[in-house]
């Protein structure tokens, strides 16, 4: 017996084999792709290509959804849309110590946390178009699919260096997969150096992408020869190179794929999606990539958190509807329905008190203490007694705000127009109506908006029109700040106080710091003092100084 | 548990392997050892309560809505003031959502016995526990069995069973609000709701509070998260004396953790125009096996005086995580909570599987001469899977003396006061392959290999496709970390009852396995991956004094232990920055100083007057706009200018200085026994909700409304700046500084526990061996500085679980 079991120890003594341990110290993923193996699949570049166009967006799946809480890309909604703050057209619920806010009204720092977000996103995005552009020839894919990607992922690394240019100016120029070492060493180039850059990579990147017209139902989303292009447009309009931008948006035009749609509201509320006027956007898909603006943007007594209030200023820039400037002293004007006899995208844009939306009527009377809306400073709700009705879907059926699958247009038709006019008026070129007509008259005369045409040909008087045109078309989808800072007006317009919604008869109406109370009886919101010579460019976030002292 | 022993120098650790390095607690689970041949019946017992040691305070309705007119004038008119003073409303969320009180069970029995060939015991345990919110309840069901079986006279089999169930039910917050989820961010939110707001606005109607709901809506609605796990353990231990001087043990072990975790996110009517919801269900399942083997052999040998004692092992140890998660959406009601009440078209589910194994070989070498003086030896070879192959294995020896003084002939019988004097040193190296900060799985298992992460979906023509993406740059030379221990002690006792060590210690890691994420620049564009990066020392002392003796009838035995710590982040790798402060500092450690460091501004006080602010060096580069009330940083460099390169390192949360006081005394039959400790010179920080004023549309801290500074209370030493609406982006006062770093030394009676045992002879008549029954108290009392409503041992910023203390009544008897 007692053999017995000597014999089952020496047996199981025997039967640990070590080197098998040694083996087993062998392990490697098994749910995520290795780098080793990863680039000789062509499914997989298309997998790696779809990761470069999300970039950090959030896009927070169901049933984990939930709000942006600072941008997470320039084209996610917080990133695009709320840069708008930091303008004359829209305001923080948060208040003056918004990071955003702060970023015109005299108090940027580099330790704000907006900027930060922007630079390492973008260097983000850069760092996967670079580890793309560095890998995609191993997959041995036909020239023509390996050109077509590589267009791709150059347009969108230089769409980070547009942005990058345009609001820190300066920046180091990164193209290749760096270090640690390396990352921490770098340079800034020069801002002409970024232009150039931009340049080169918009157009070569239009030259390898197919038209607009040539992307497949399935392929929405990808970017086209068009939109390439409107950024190369973008830069030359930055540079002020003012006929070379023409051209290149008179390229889009002739183009022809693109058009003004005739229902001004669809582009916004997710309705169509598909439009030829939206010649790139964000995409977003409910429940499995999903946005939660409307849970930013919706009213209070809808559950929205109201943090996109816009400003009176906005209001007071849409014409009444016979295209003469607004006025408070014109008799047409209805302090009780500001919508009535103006341009109706006024109420395309804004929602204001007394109106309609969806099932409630929005009351933001500073004297109404039952309603969610009320105009305070401490609801969670309006600071200005204005909410947005651009992007605030009325169609949306949803009951989660965190959970719609709304695309946001980052470059429209519209602008298309409108920036290759300014290109020409700007370029001295002489104006004639056929010009006006083929490009403001298009954006004014679509059949939702039907205002009436603009004949002014006088340069001078032609450009107050035609910036108005523009801030009007495009307010609130975030570029606003761009175009005070290119103009090299945001000195002027980003100063002085600004006030909300007006409540003629209302006894509570927020006083200015003077203390006096508003004559055509708005809500005083905030005071802004942009900074002339220091806060056209953001400085470079502070943790970044610290680690790098070429960045100082 | 029968002991617990905490090994701490370096040869007594080596044996314990890669997870020593930082020294090892070692529990040993009671087997039946009793000898007498007879059934043994043990029970322990208690009932207690479980109160919140120092709920967070904050201020009042009128007061809130009086301190937000100073910082955003015209706020509240001076009649809603009158109404919330008149309680209309003054909503105390605090006491509204935290329990006075919890109730809490443990019932523990076990029976042991000892035959000539087997030895065992059985328990069984059960604890319930009550939290302090509702639906909040944790209950554990185990049962253990350990047996030695005697096979022969030379052949031992030692078994060890256990299982335990888990079941921990939570609250969770409405649907949509899933971001939330958490009890410790419920508790935050619950922190952040000022006492203006109301449950209702009119009947029926909720308030949407801050966001969109209030407390009394987070807590009190059908949604719930509840988590079960499955704890399963097997060891079986062999022991062979092949002669008698020569064991040979295998040990295999083999633990199974399952989990399955469901929350429910449930339907909630707010207002007549607000309904949170559709309703969601997500589950998710973990399965982690873990296997381990262990070959031992140990000779031992005495020859006369001399003692030998040889080791040679090996163990091997496999750890797999496996992860299913699903969910739903759509539960447009809440009666259906489970996934395939949900729509499927919203389902959503991923998971993954990740292994870790280790392989390790070691041999000491001991030998002592007539227990006077002792050596010790050991080596071993350590092999992880989470390190490329040809630096996979890493050898790390250790080396132990002791030289018993008090037996040496000129000091043995001379000093009949001295019992024993014993001196010791060591020294040896372990390695570490645990790295931090813990990060996904994968992260965790594989952290050489590059890969390129999946779930990075973008949709294209309204369809996702599948995306992936390079985020983390890997580092492929990835290797072990190393602690390198020297100590060196002496133990003594006199007098017969008088236990005095005092040991010095020097603990210097380096290779440190970190991500040294706040050091490399954001222009990389990726996360910088795990790498061998930083050196950390930490030296020290630890003095310990035991003595017992008793005072008549009257027994007593204090402990009291002091130590010191002195820690030094040496170098941070990558991390080597040089700051603008001259400095090196990743922006949170700080090179010469201890971890867990505050770095930022020194200050001194507030400003009182525009023309100081005038005089004072320029704040801009911080506070844009410096006020009246404002924080003077100080300026120091002198440059006449405040600008990061005047920051510095403000302090630590790791206490320099630790020391405890455990007290037992008896009298009779009764017993009391009382644990204190403290910490010394060590600071915690008070932000977010829980330190400042109206941060994101927050409350006020009652420390804070009872001195903040105002024009009328324009005292450059009032504890907190200008009252201002603080976004989540701070301003120029909530710059990292120490005006919200607050002295955390605190000293706490940690136990306190009075037993009377019955007199034996009273309850052997009724067949009780013996009897006891005990009061005890568990964080009776704190005395500490630190702000009121607030744990000193925790840096807050509102999300947390409130500290408890615990009155218990307790039984244990033995048949």
């Amino acid at each position: 017996m007692k053999y017995r079991y000597i014999f089952f120890l020496t047996i199981l003594m025997i039967s640990i084999n070590l080197s098998s341990c040694r083996k087993d110290l062998n392990q490697n993923p098994i749910d995520e792709f290795t780098t080793q193996n990863f680039w000789s699949s062509p499914q997989n570049v298309l997998i790696a290509l779809a990761g470069v166009y999300r970039g950090n967006i959030q896009m927070a799946a169901s049933p984990n959804t939930g709000a942006e809480y600072s941008p997470t890309d320039w084209w996610s909604y917080y990133g695009l849309l709320f840069l708008e703050f930091a303008s004359d057209n829209d305001y923080d619920r948060r208040g003056d110590g918004s990071p955003i806010v702060s970023l015109t009204n005299g108090t940027l720092t580099p330790t704000n946390s907006i900027i930060s977000a922007y630079w390492s996103l973008s260097y983000a995005r850069i760092a996967r178009c670079n580890y793309f552009l560095e890998n995609v020839a191993k997959a041995n894919l036909s020239a023509a699919l390996t050109n077509r990607y590589i267009a791709e992922v150059r347009f969108i690394r230089a769409c980070q260096y547009f942005y990058l240019s345009q609001y820190f100016g300066a920046v180091p120029l990164v193209t290749t997969t760096l270090t640690e070492q390396q990352a921490n060493n770098v340079t800034k180039a020069s801002l002409a150096n970024i232009y150039t850059y931009t340049e080169n990579e918009f157009t070569a990147a239009a030259a390898g992408l197919p038209r607009y017209s040539a992307l497949t139902a399935a392929e929405m989303g990808r970017a086209s020869a068009q939109v390439a292009l409107a950024f190369l447009g973008r830069v030359y309009l930055a540079e002020q190179k003012w006929s070379t931008a023409a051209t290149t948006y008179n390229q889009i035009i002739t183009y022809g794929d693109n058009s003004i749609d005739p229902n001004f509201t669809s582009l916004f509320d997710g309705s169509n999606e598909s439009s030829k006027e939206i010649i790139f956007a964000t995409q977003y898909l409910v429940n499995t990539a999903p946005n939660a603006m409307l849970q930013h943007t919706y009213p209070a007594a809808l559950g929205g958190y109201m943090i996109s209030d816009p400003l009176g200023s906005l209001a007071e820039s849409f014409e009444f509807n016979d295209g003469t400037p607004f006025s408070f002293a014109d008799p047409r004007y209805n302090p009780a329905n500001i919508g009535q006899n103006r341009d109706p995208r006024l109420n395309y844009t804004i929602l204001s008190n007394g109106q309609t939306f969806k099932n409630i009527t929005y009351d933001s009377n500073p004297m109404d203490a039952a309603s969610a809306d009320q105009l305070t400073l401490t609801k969670q709700a309006t600071r200005t007694g204005f909410a947005p009705m651009k992007f605030n879907s009325q169609v949306f059926s949803g009951n989660n705000l965190a959970n719609s699958g709304i695309t946001l247009p980052i470059i429209r038709y519209s602008e298309v127009l409108l920036s290759y006019l300014e290109a020409e008026l700007e370029s001295g070129a002489p104006i004639n109506q056929a010009l006006l007509d083929a490009t403001i008259n298009q954006v004014r005369g679509r059949a939702s908006v039907n205002m009436p045409k603009i004949t002014e040909t006088n340069p001078t008087l032609l450009r107050v029109i035609l910036r108005r045109e523009r801030r009007n078309e495009l307010a609130l989808e975030g570029t606003r700040l761009w175009d005070l800072l290119r103009w090299g007006v945001a000195g002027t317009v980003l100063q002085g106080q600004f006030y909300g919604a007006p409540y003629p008869g209302a006894t509570n109406l927020r006083k200015n710091p003077s203390g006096a109370v508003d004559p055509d009886g708005r809500w005083y919101v905030t005071t802004k003092a942009f900074r002339v010579g220091q806060d056209e460019h953001w400085p470079i976030p502070q943790s970044e100084q610290n680690i790098n002292p070429n960045l100082r | 548990m029968e002991s617990v022993s905490v090994l701490k120098d370096a040869s007594t650790a080596a044996i314990y392997g890669s997870r020593a390095a930082n020294g090892v607690i070692l529990v040993t689970t009671k087997s039946g050892k009793n000898t007498d041949n007879k059934l043994h019946i043990d029970y322990n017992g208690y009932v207690g309560v479980q109160k919140p040691t120092d709920p967070p305070q904050f201020a009042g309705a009128a007061e809130y809505a009086t301190l937000m007119n100073i910082a955003q004038p015209g706020s509240y008119t001076s009649a809603q003031i009158a109404q919330f003073a008149a309680g209309n409303p003054n909503t105390d969320w605090i006491k509204m959502i935290i329990k006075n009180s919890t109730l809490q069970t443990a019932h523990n029995l076990s029976f042991s016995n000892n035959t000539q060939s087997t030895q065992y015991m059985l328990a069984f345990g059960y604890l319930d526990q009550d939290g302090i919110v509702a639906k909040n309840n944790f209950q554990r069901y185990n049962v253990r069995l350990n047996m030695t079986n005697h096979i022969f006279k030379n052949l031992t089999l030692t078994t060890r069973l256990s299982g335990a169930q888990y079941t921990e039910k939570e609250p969770a917050m409405p649907a949509t609000l899933q971001s939330a989820d958490g009890l410790p961010t419920m508790i935050s939110q619950l922190i952040r709701t000022p006492t203006v707001i109301p449950i209702y606005t009119s009947p029926g109607q909720f308030s949407t509070g801050v966001n969109n709901g209030t407390p009394y809506t987070y807590f009190n609605n059908e949604s719930f998260a509840n988590d079960l796990q499955t704890d399963l353990l097997i060891n079986e231990r062999l022991d062979y004396k092949i002669i008698p001087d020569l064991t040979v043990s295998v040990i295999g072990a083999y633990t199974q953790l399952t989990e399955n975790n469901q929350r429910f996110n449930a339907n909630q009517v707010l207002t007549n125009t607000v309904t949170l919801g559709p309703g969601t269900f997500a589950q998710y399942n973990n399965s982690d096996p873990y296997k381990t083997l262990q070959e031992l052999i140990e000779y031992k040998k005495d020859f006369k005086k001399h003692h030998f004692d040889i080791l040679l092992g090996h163990t091997y140890e496999y750890q797999q995580y496996n992860y299913l998660y699903a969910s739903r959406g759509n539960y447009y009601s809440n009666t259906l909570t489970q996934l395939q009440a949900g729509d499927p078209s919203t389902e959503t589910n991923t998971g993954y599987s990740s292994v870790y194994t280790l392989d390790s070989y070691f041999g000491r070498l001991g030998y002592n001469y007539a227990n006077k003086y002792l050596i010790e030896g050991d080596i071993r070879d350590d092999g992880s899977s989470k390190f490329p192959t040809n630096l996979r294995y890493a050898v790390f020896p250790a080396v132990a003396v002791g030289w018993r003084i008090s037996q040496e002939n000129f000091l043995k019988d001379r000093f009949t006061w001295l019992n024993d004097l014993k001196l010791k040193a060591s020294y040896g190296v372990l390695g570490n392959q645990n790295l931090y900060p813990s990060s996904s799985t994968d992260a965790q298992a594989y952290p050489y290999q590059s890969v390129l992460n999946t779930g990075y979906n973008y949709p294209f023509g309204g369809a996702l496709s599948s995306g992936a993406q390079l985020t983390t740059l890997t580092d492929p030379n990835l290797h072990w970390e190393s602690t390198r221990t020297e100590d060196l002690g002496l133990e003594t006792t006199l007098f017969n009852d008088l236990t005095v060590t005092a040991t010095y210690y020097d603990r210097y890691t380096y290779n440190i396995l970190t991500a040294p994420t706040g050091s490399v620049s954001t222009v990389l564009g990726y996360t910088p991956g795990v790498t061998n990066s930083g050196k950390l020392s930490n030296k020290g002392f630890e003095f310990t004094a035991n003595f017992k003796n008793h005072f008549g009838p009257v027994g007593y035995n204090i402990t009291g232990n002091f130590s010191i710590l002195n820690e030094k982040v040496i170098d941070l790798g990558v991390g080597d920055v040089l700051q603008p402060s001259g400095l090196i500092s990743n922006g949170s450690q700080v090179v010469g100083y201890p971890l867990n460091a505050f770095y930022g501004y020194k200050t001194a006080g507030l400003f009182t007057s525009t023309a100081e602010i005038a005089k004072y060096p320029n704040e801009t580069a911080v506070n844009p706009s410096p006020q009246p009330g404002d924080i003077r940083y100080v300026d120091r460099n002198g440059d006449g200018k405040i600008t990061t390169a005047d920051e510095t390192y403000l302090g630590s949360s790791i206490p320099k200085y630790s020391y405890g006081l455990n007290l037992n005394i008896n009298y009779k039959n009764f017993d009391l026994a009382i644990v204190g400790q403290g910490v010394g010179d060590v600071v915690n920080q008070l932000t977010g909700y829980m330190g400042w004023a109206f941060y994101q549309n927050g409350n006020v801290p009652q420390f804070v409304a009872d001195n903040y500074w105002s024009p009328a209370n324009n005292n450059s030493n009032a504890k907190y700046p200008r009252l201002q609406v603080i976004s989540n982006a701070g301003n120029g006062n909530t710059a990292s500084s120490n005006f919200y770093l607050y002295n955390a030394s605190y000293f706490k009676i940690r136990n306190l526990q009075i037993g009377y045992s019955f007199p034996s002879a009273m309850i052997t008549k009724i067949g009780v061996k013996a009897l006891r029954v005990s009061l005890g108290a568990q964080n009776l009392f704190t005395f500490t500085k630190f702000p009121k409503g607030n744990d000193p041992e925790l840096s807050n910023s509102g999300g947390y679980y409130p500290n408890l203390s615990n009155y218990t009544l307790g039984v244990n008897f033995s048949l």
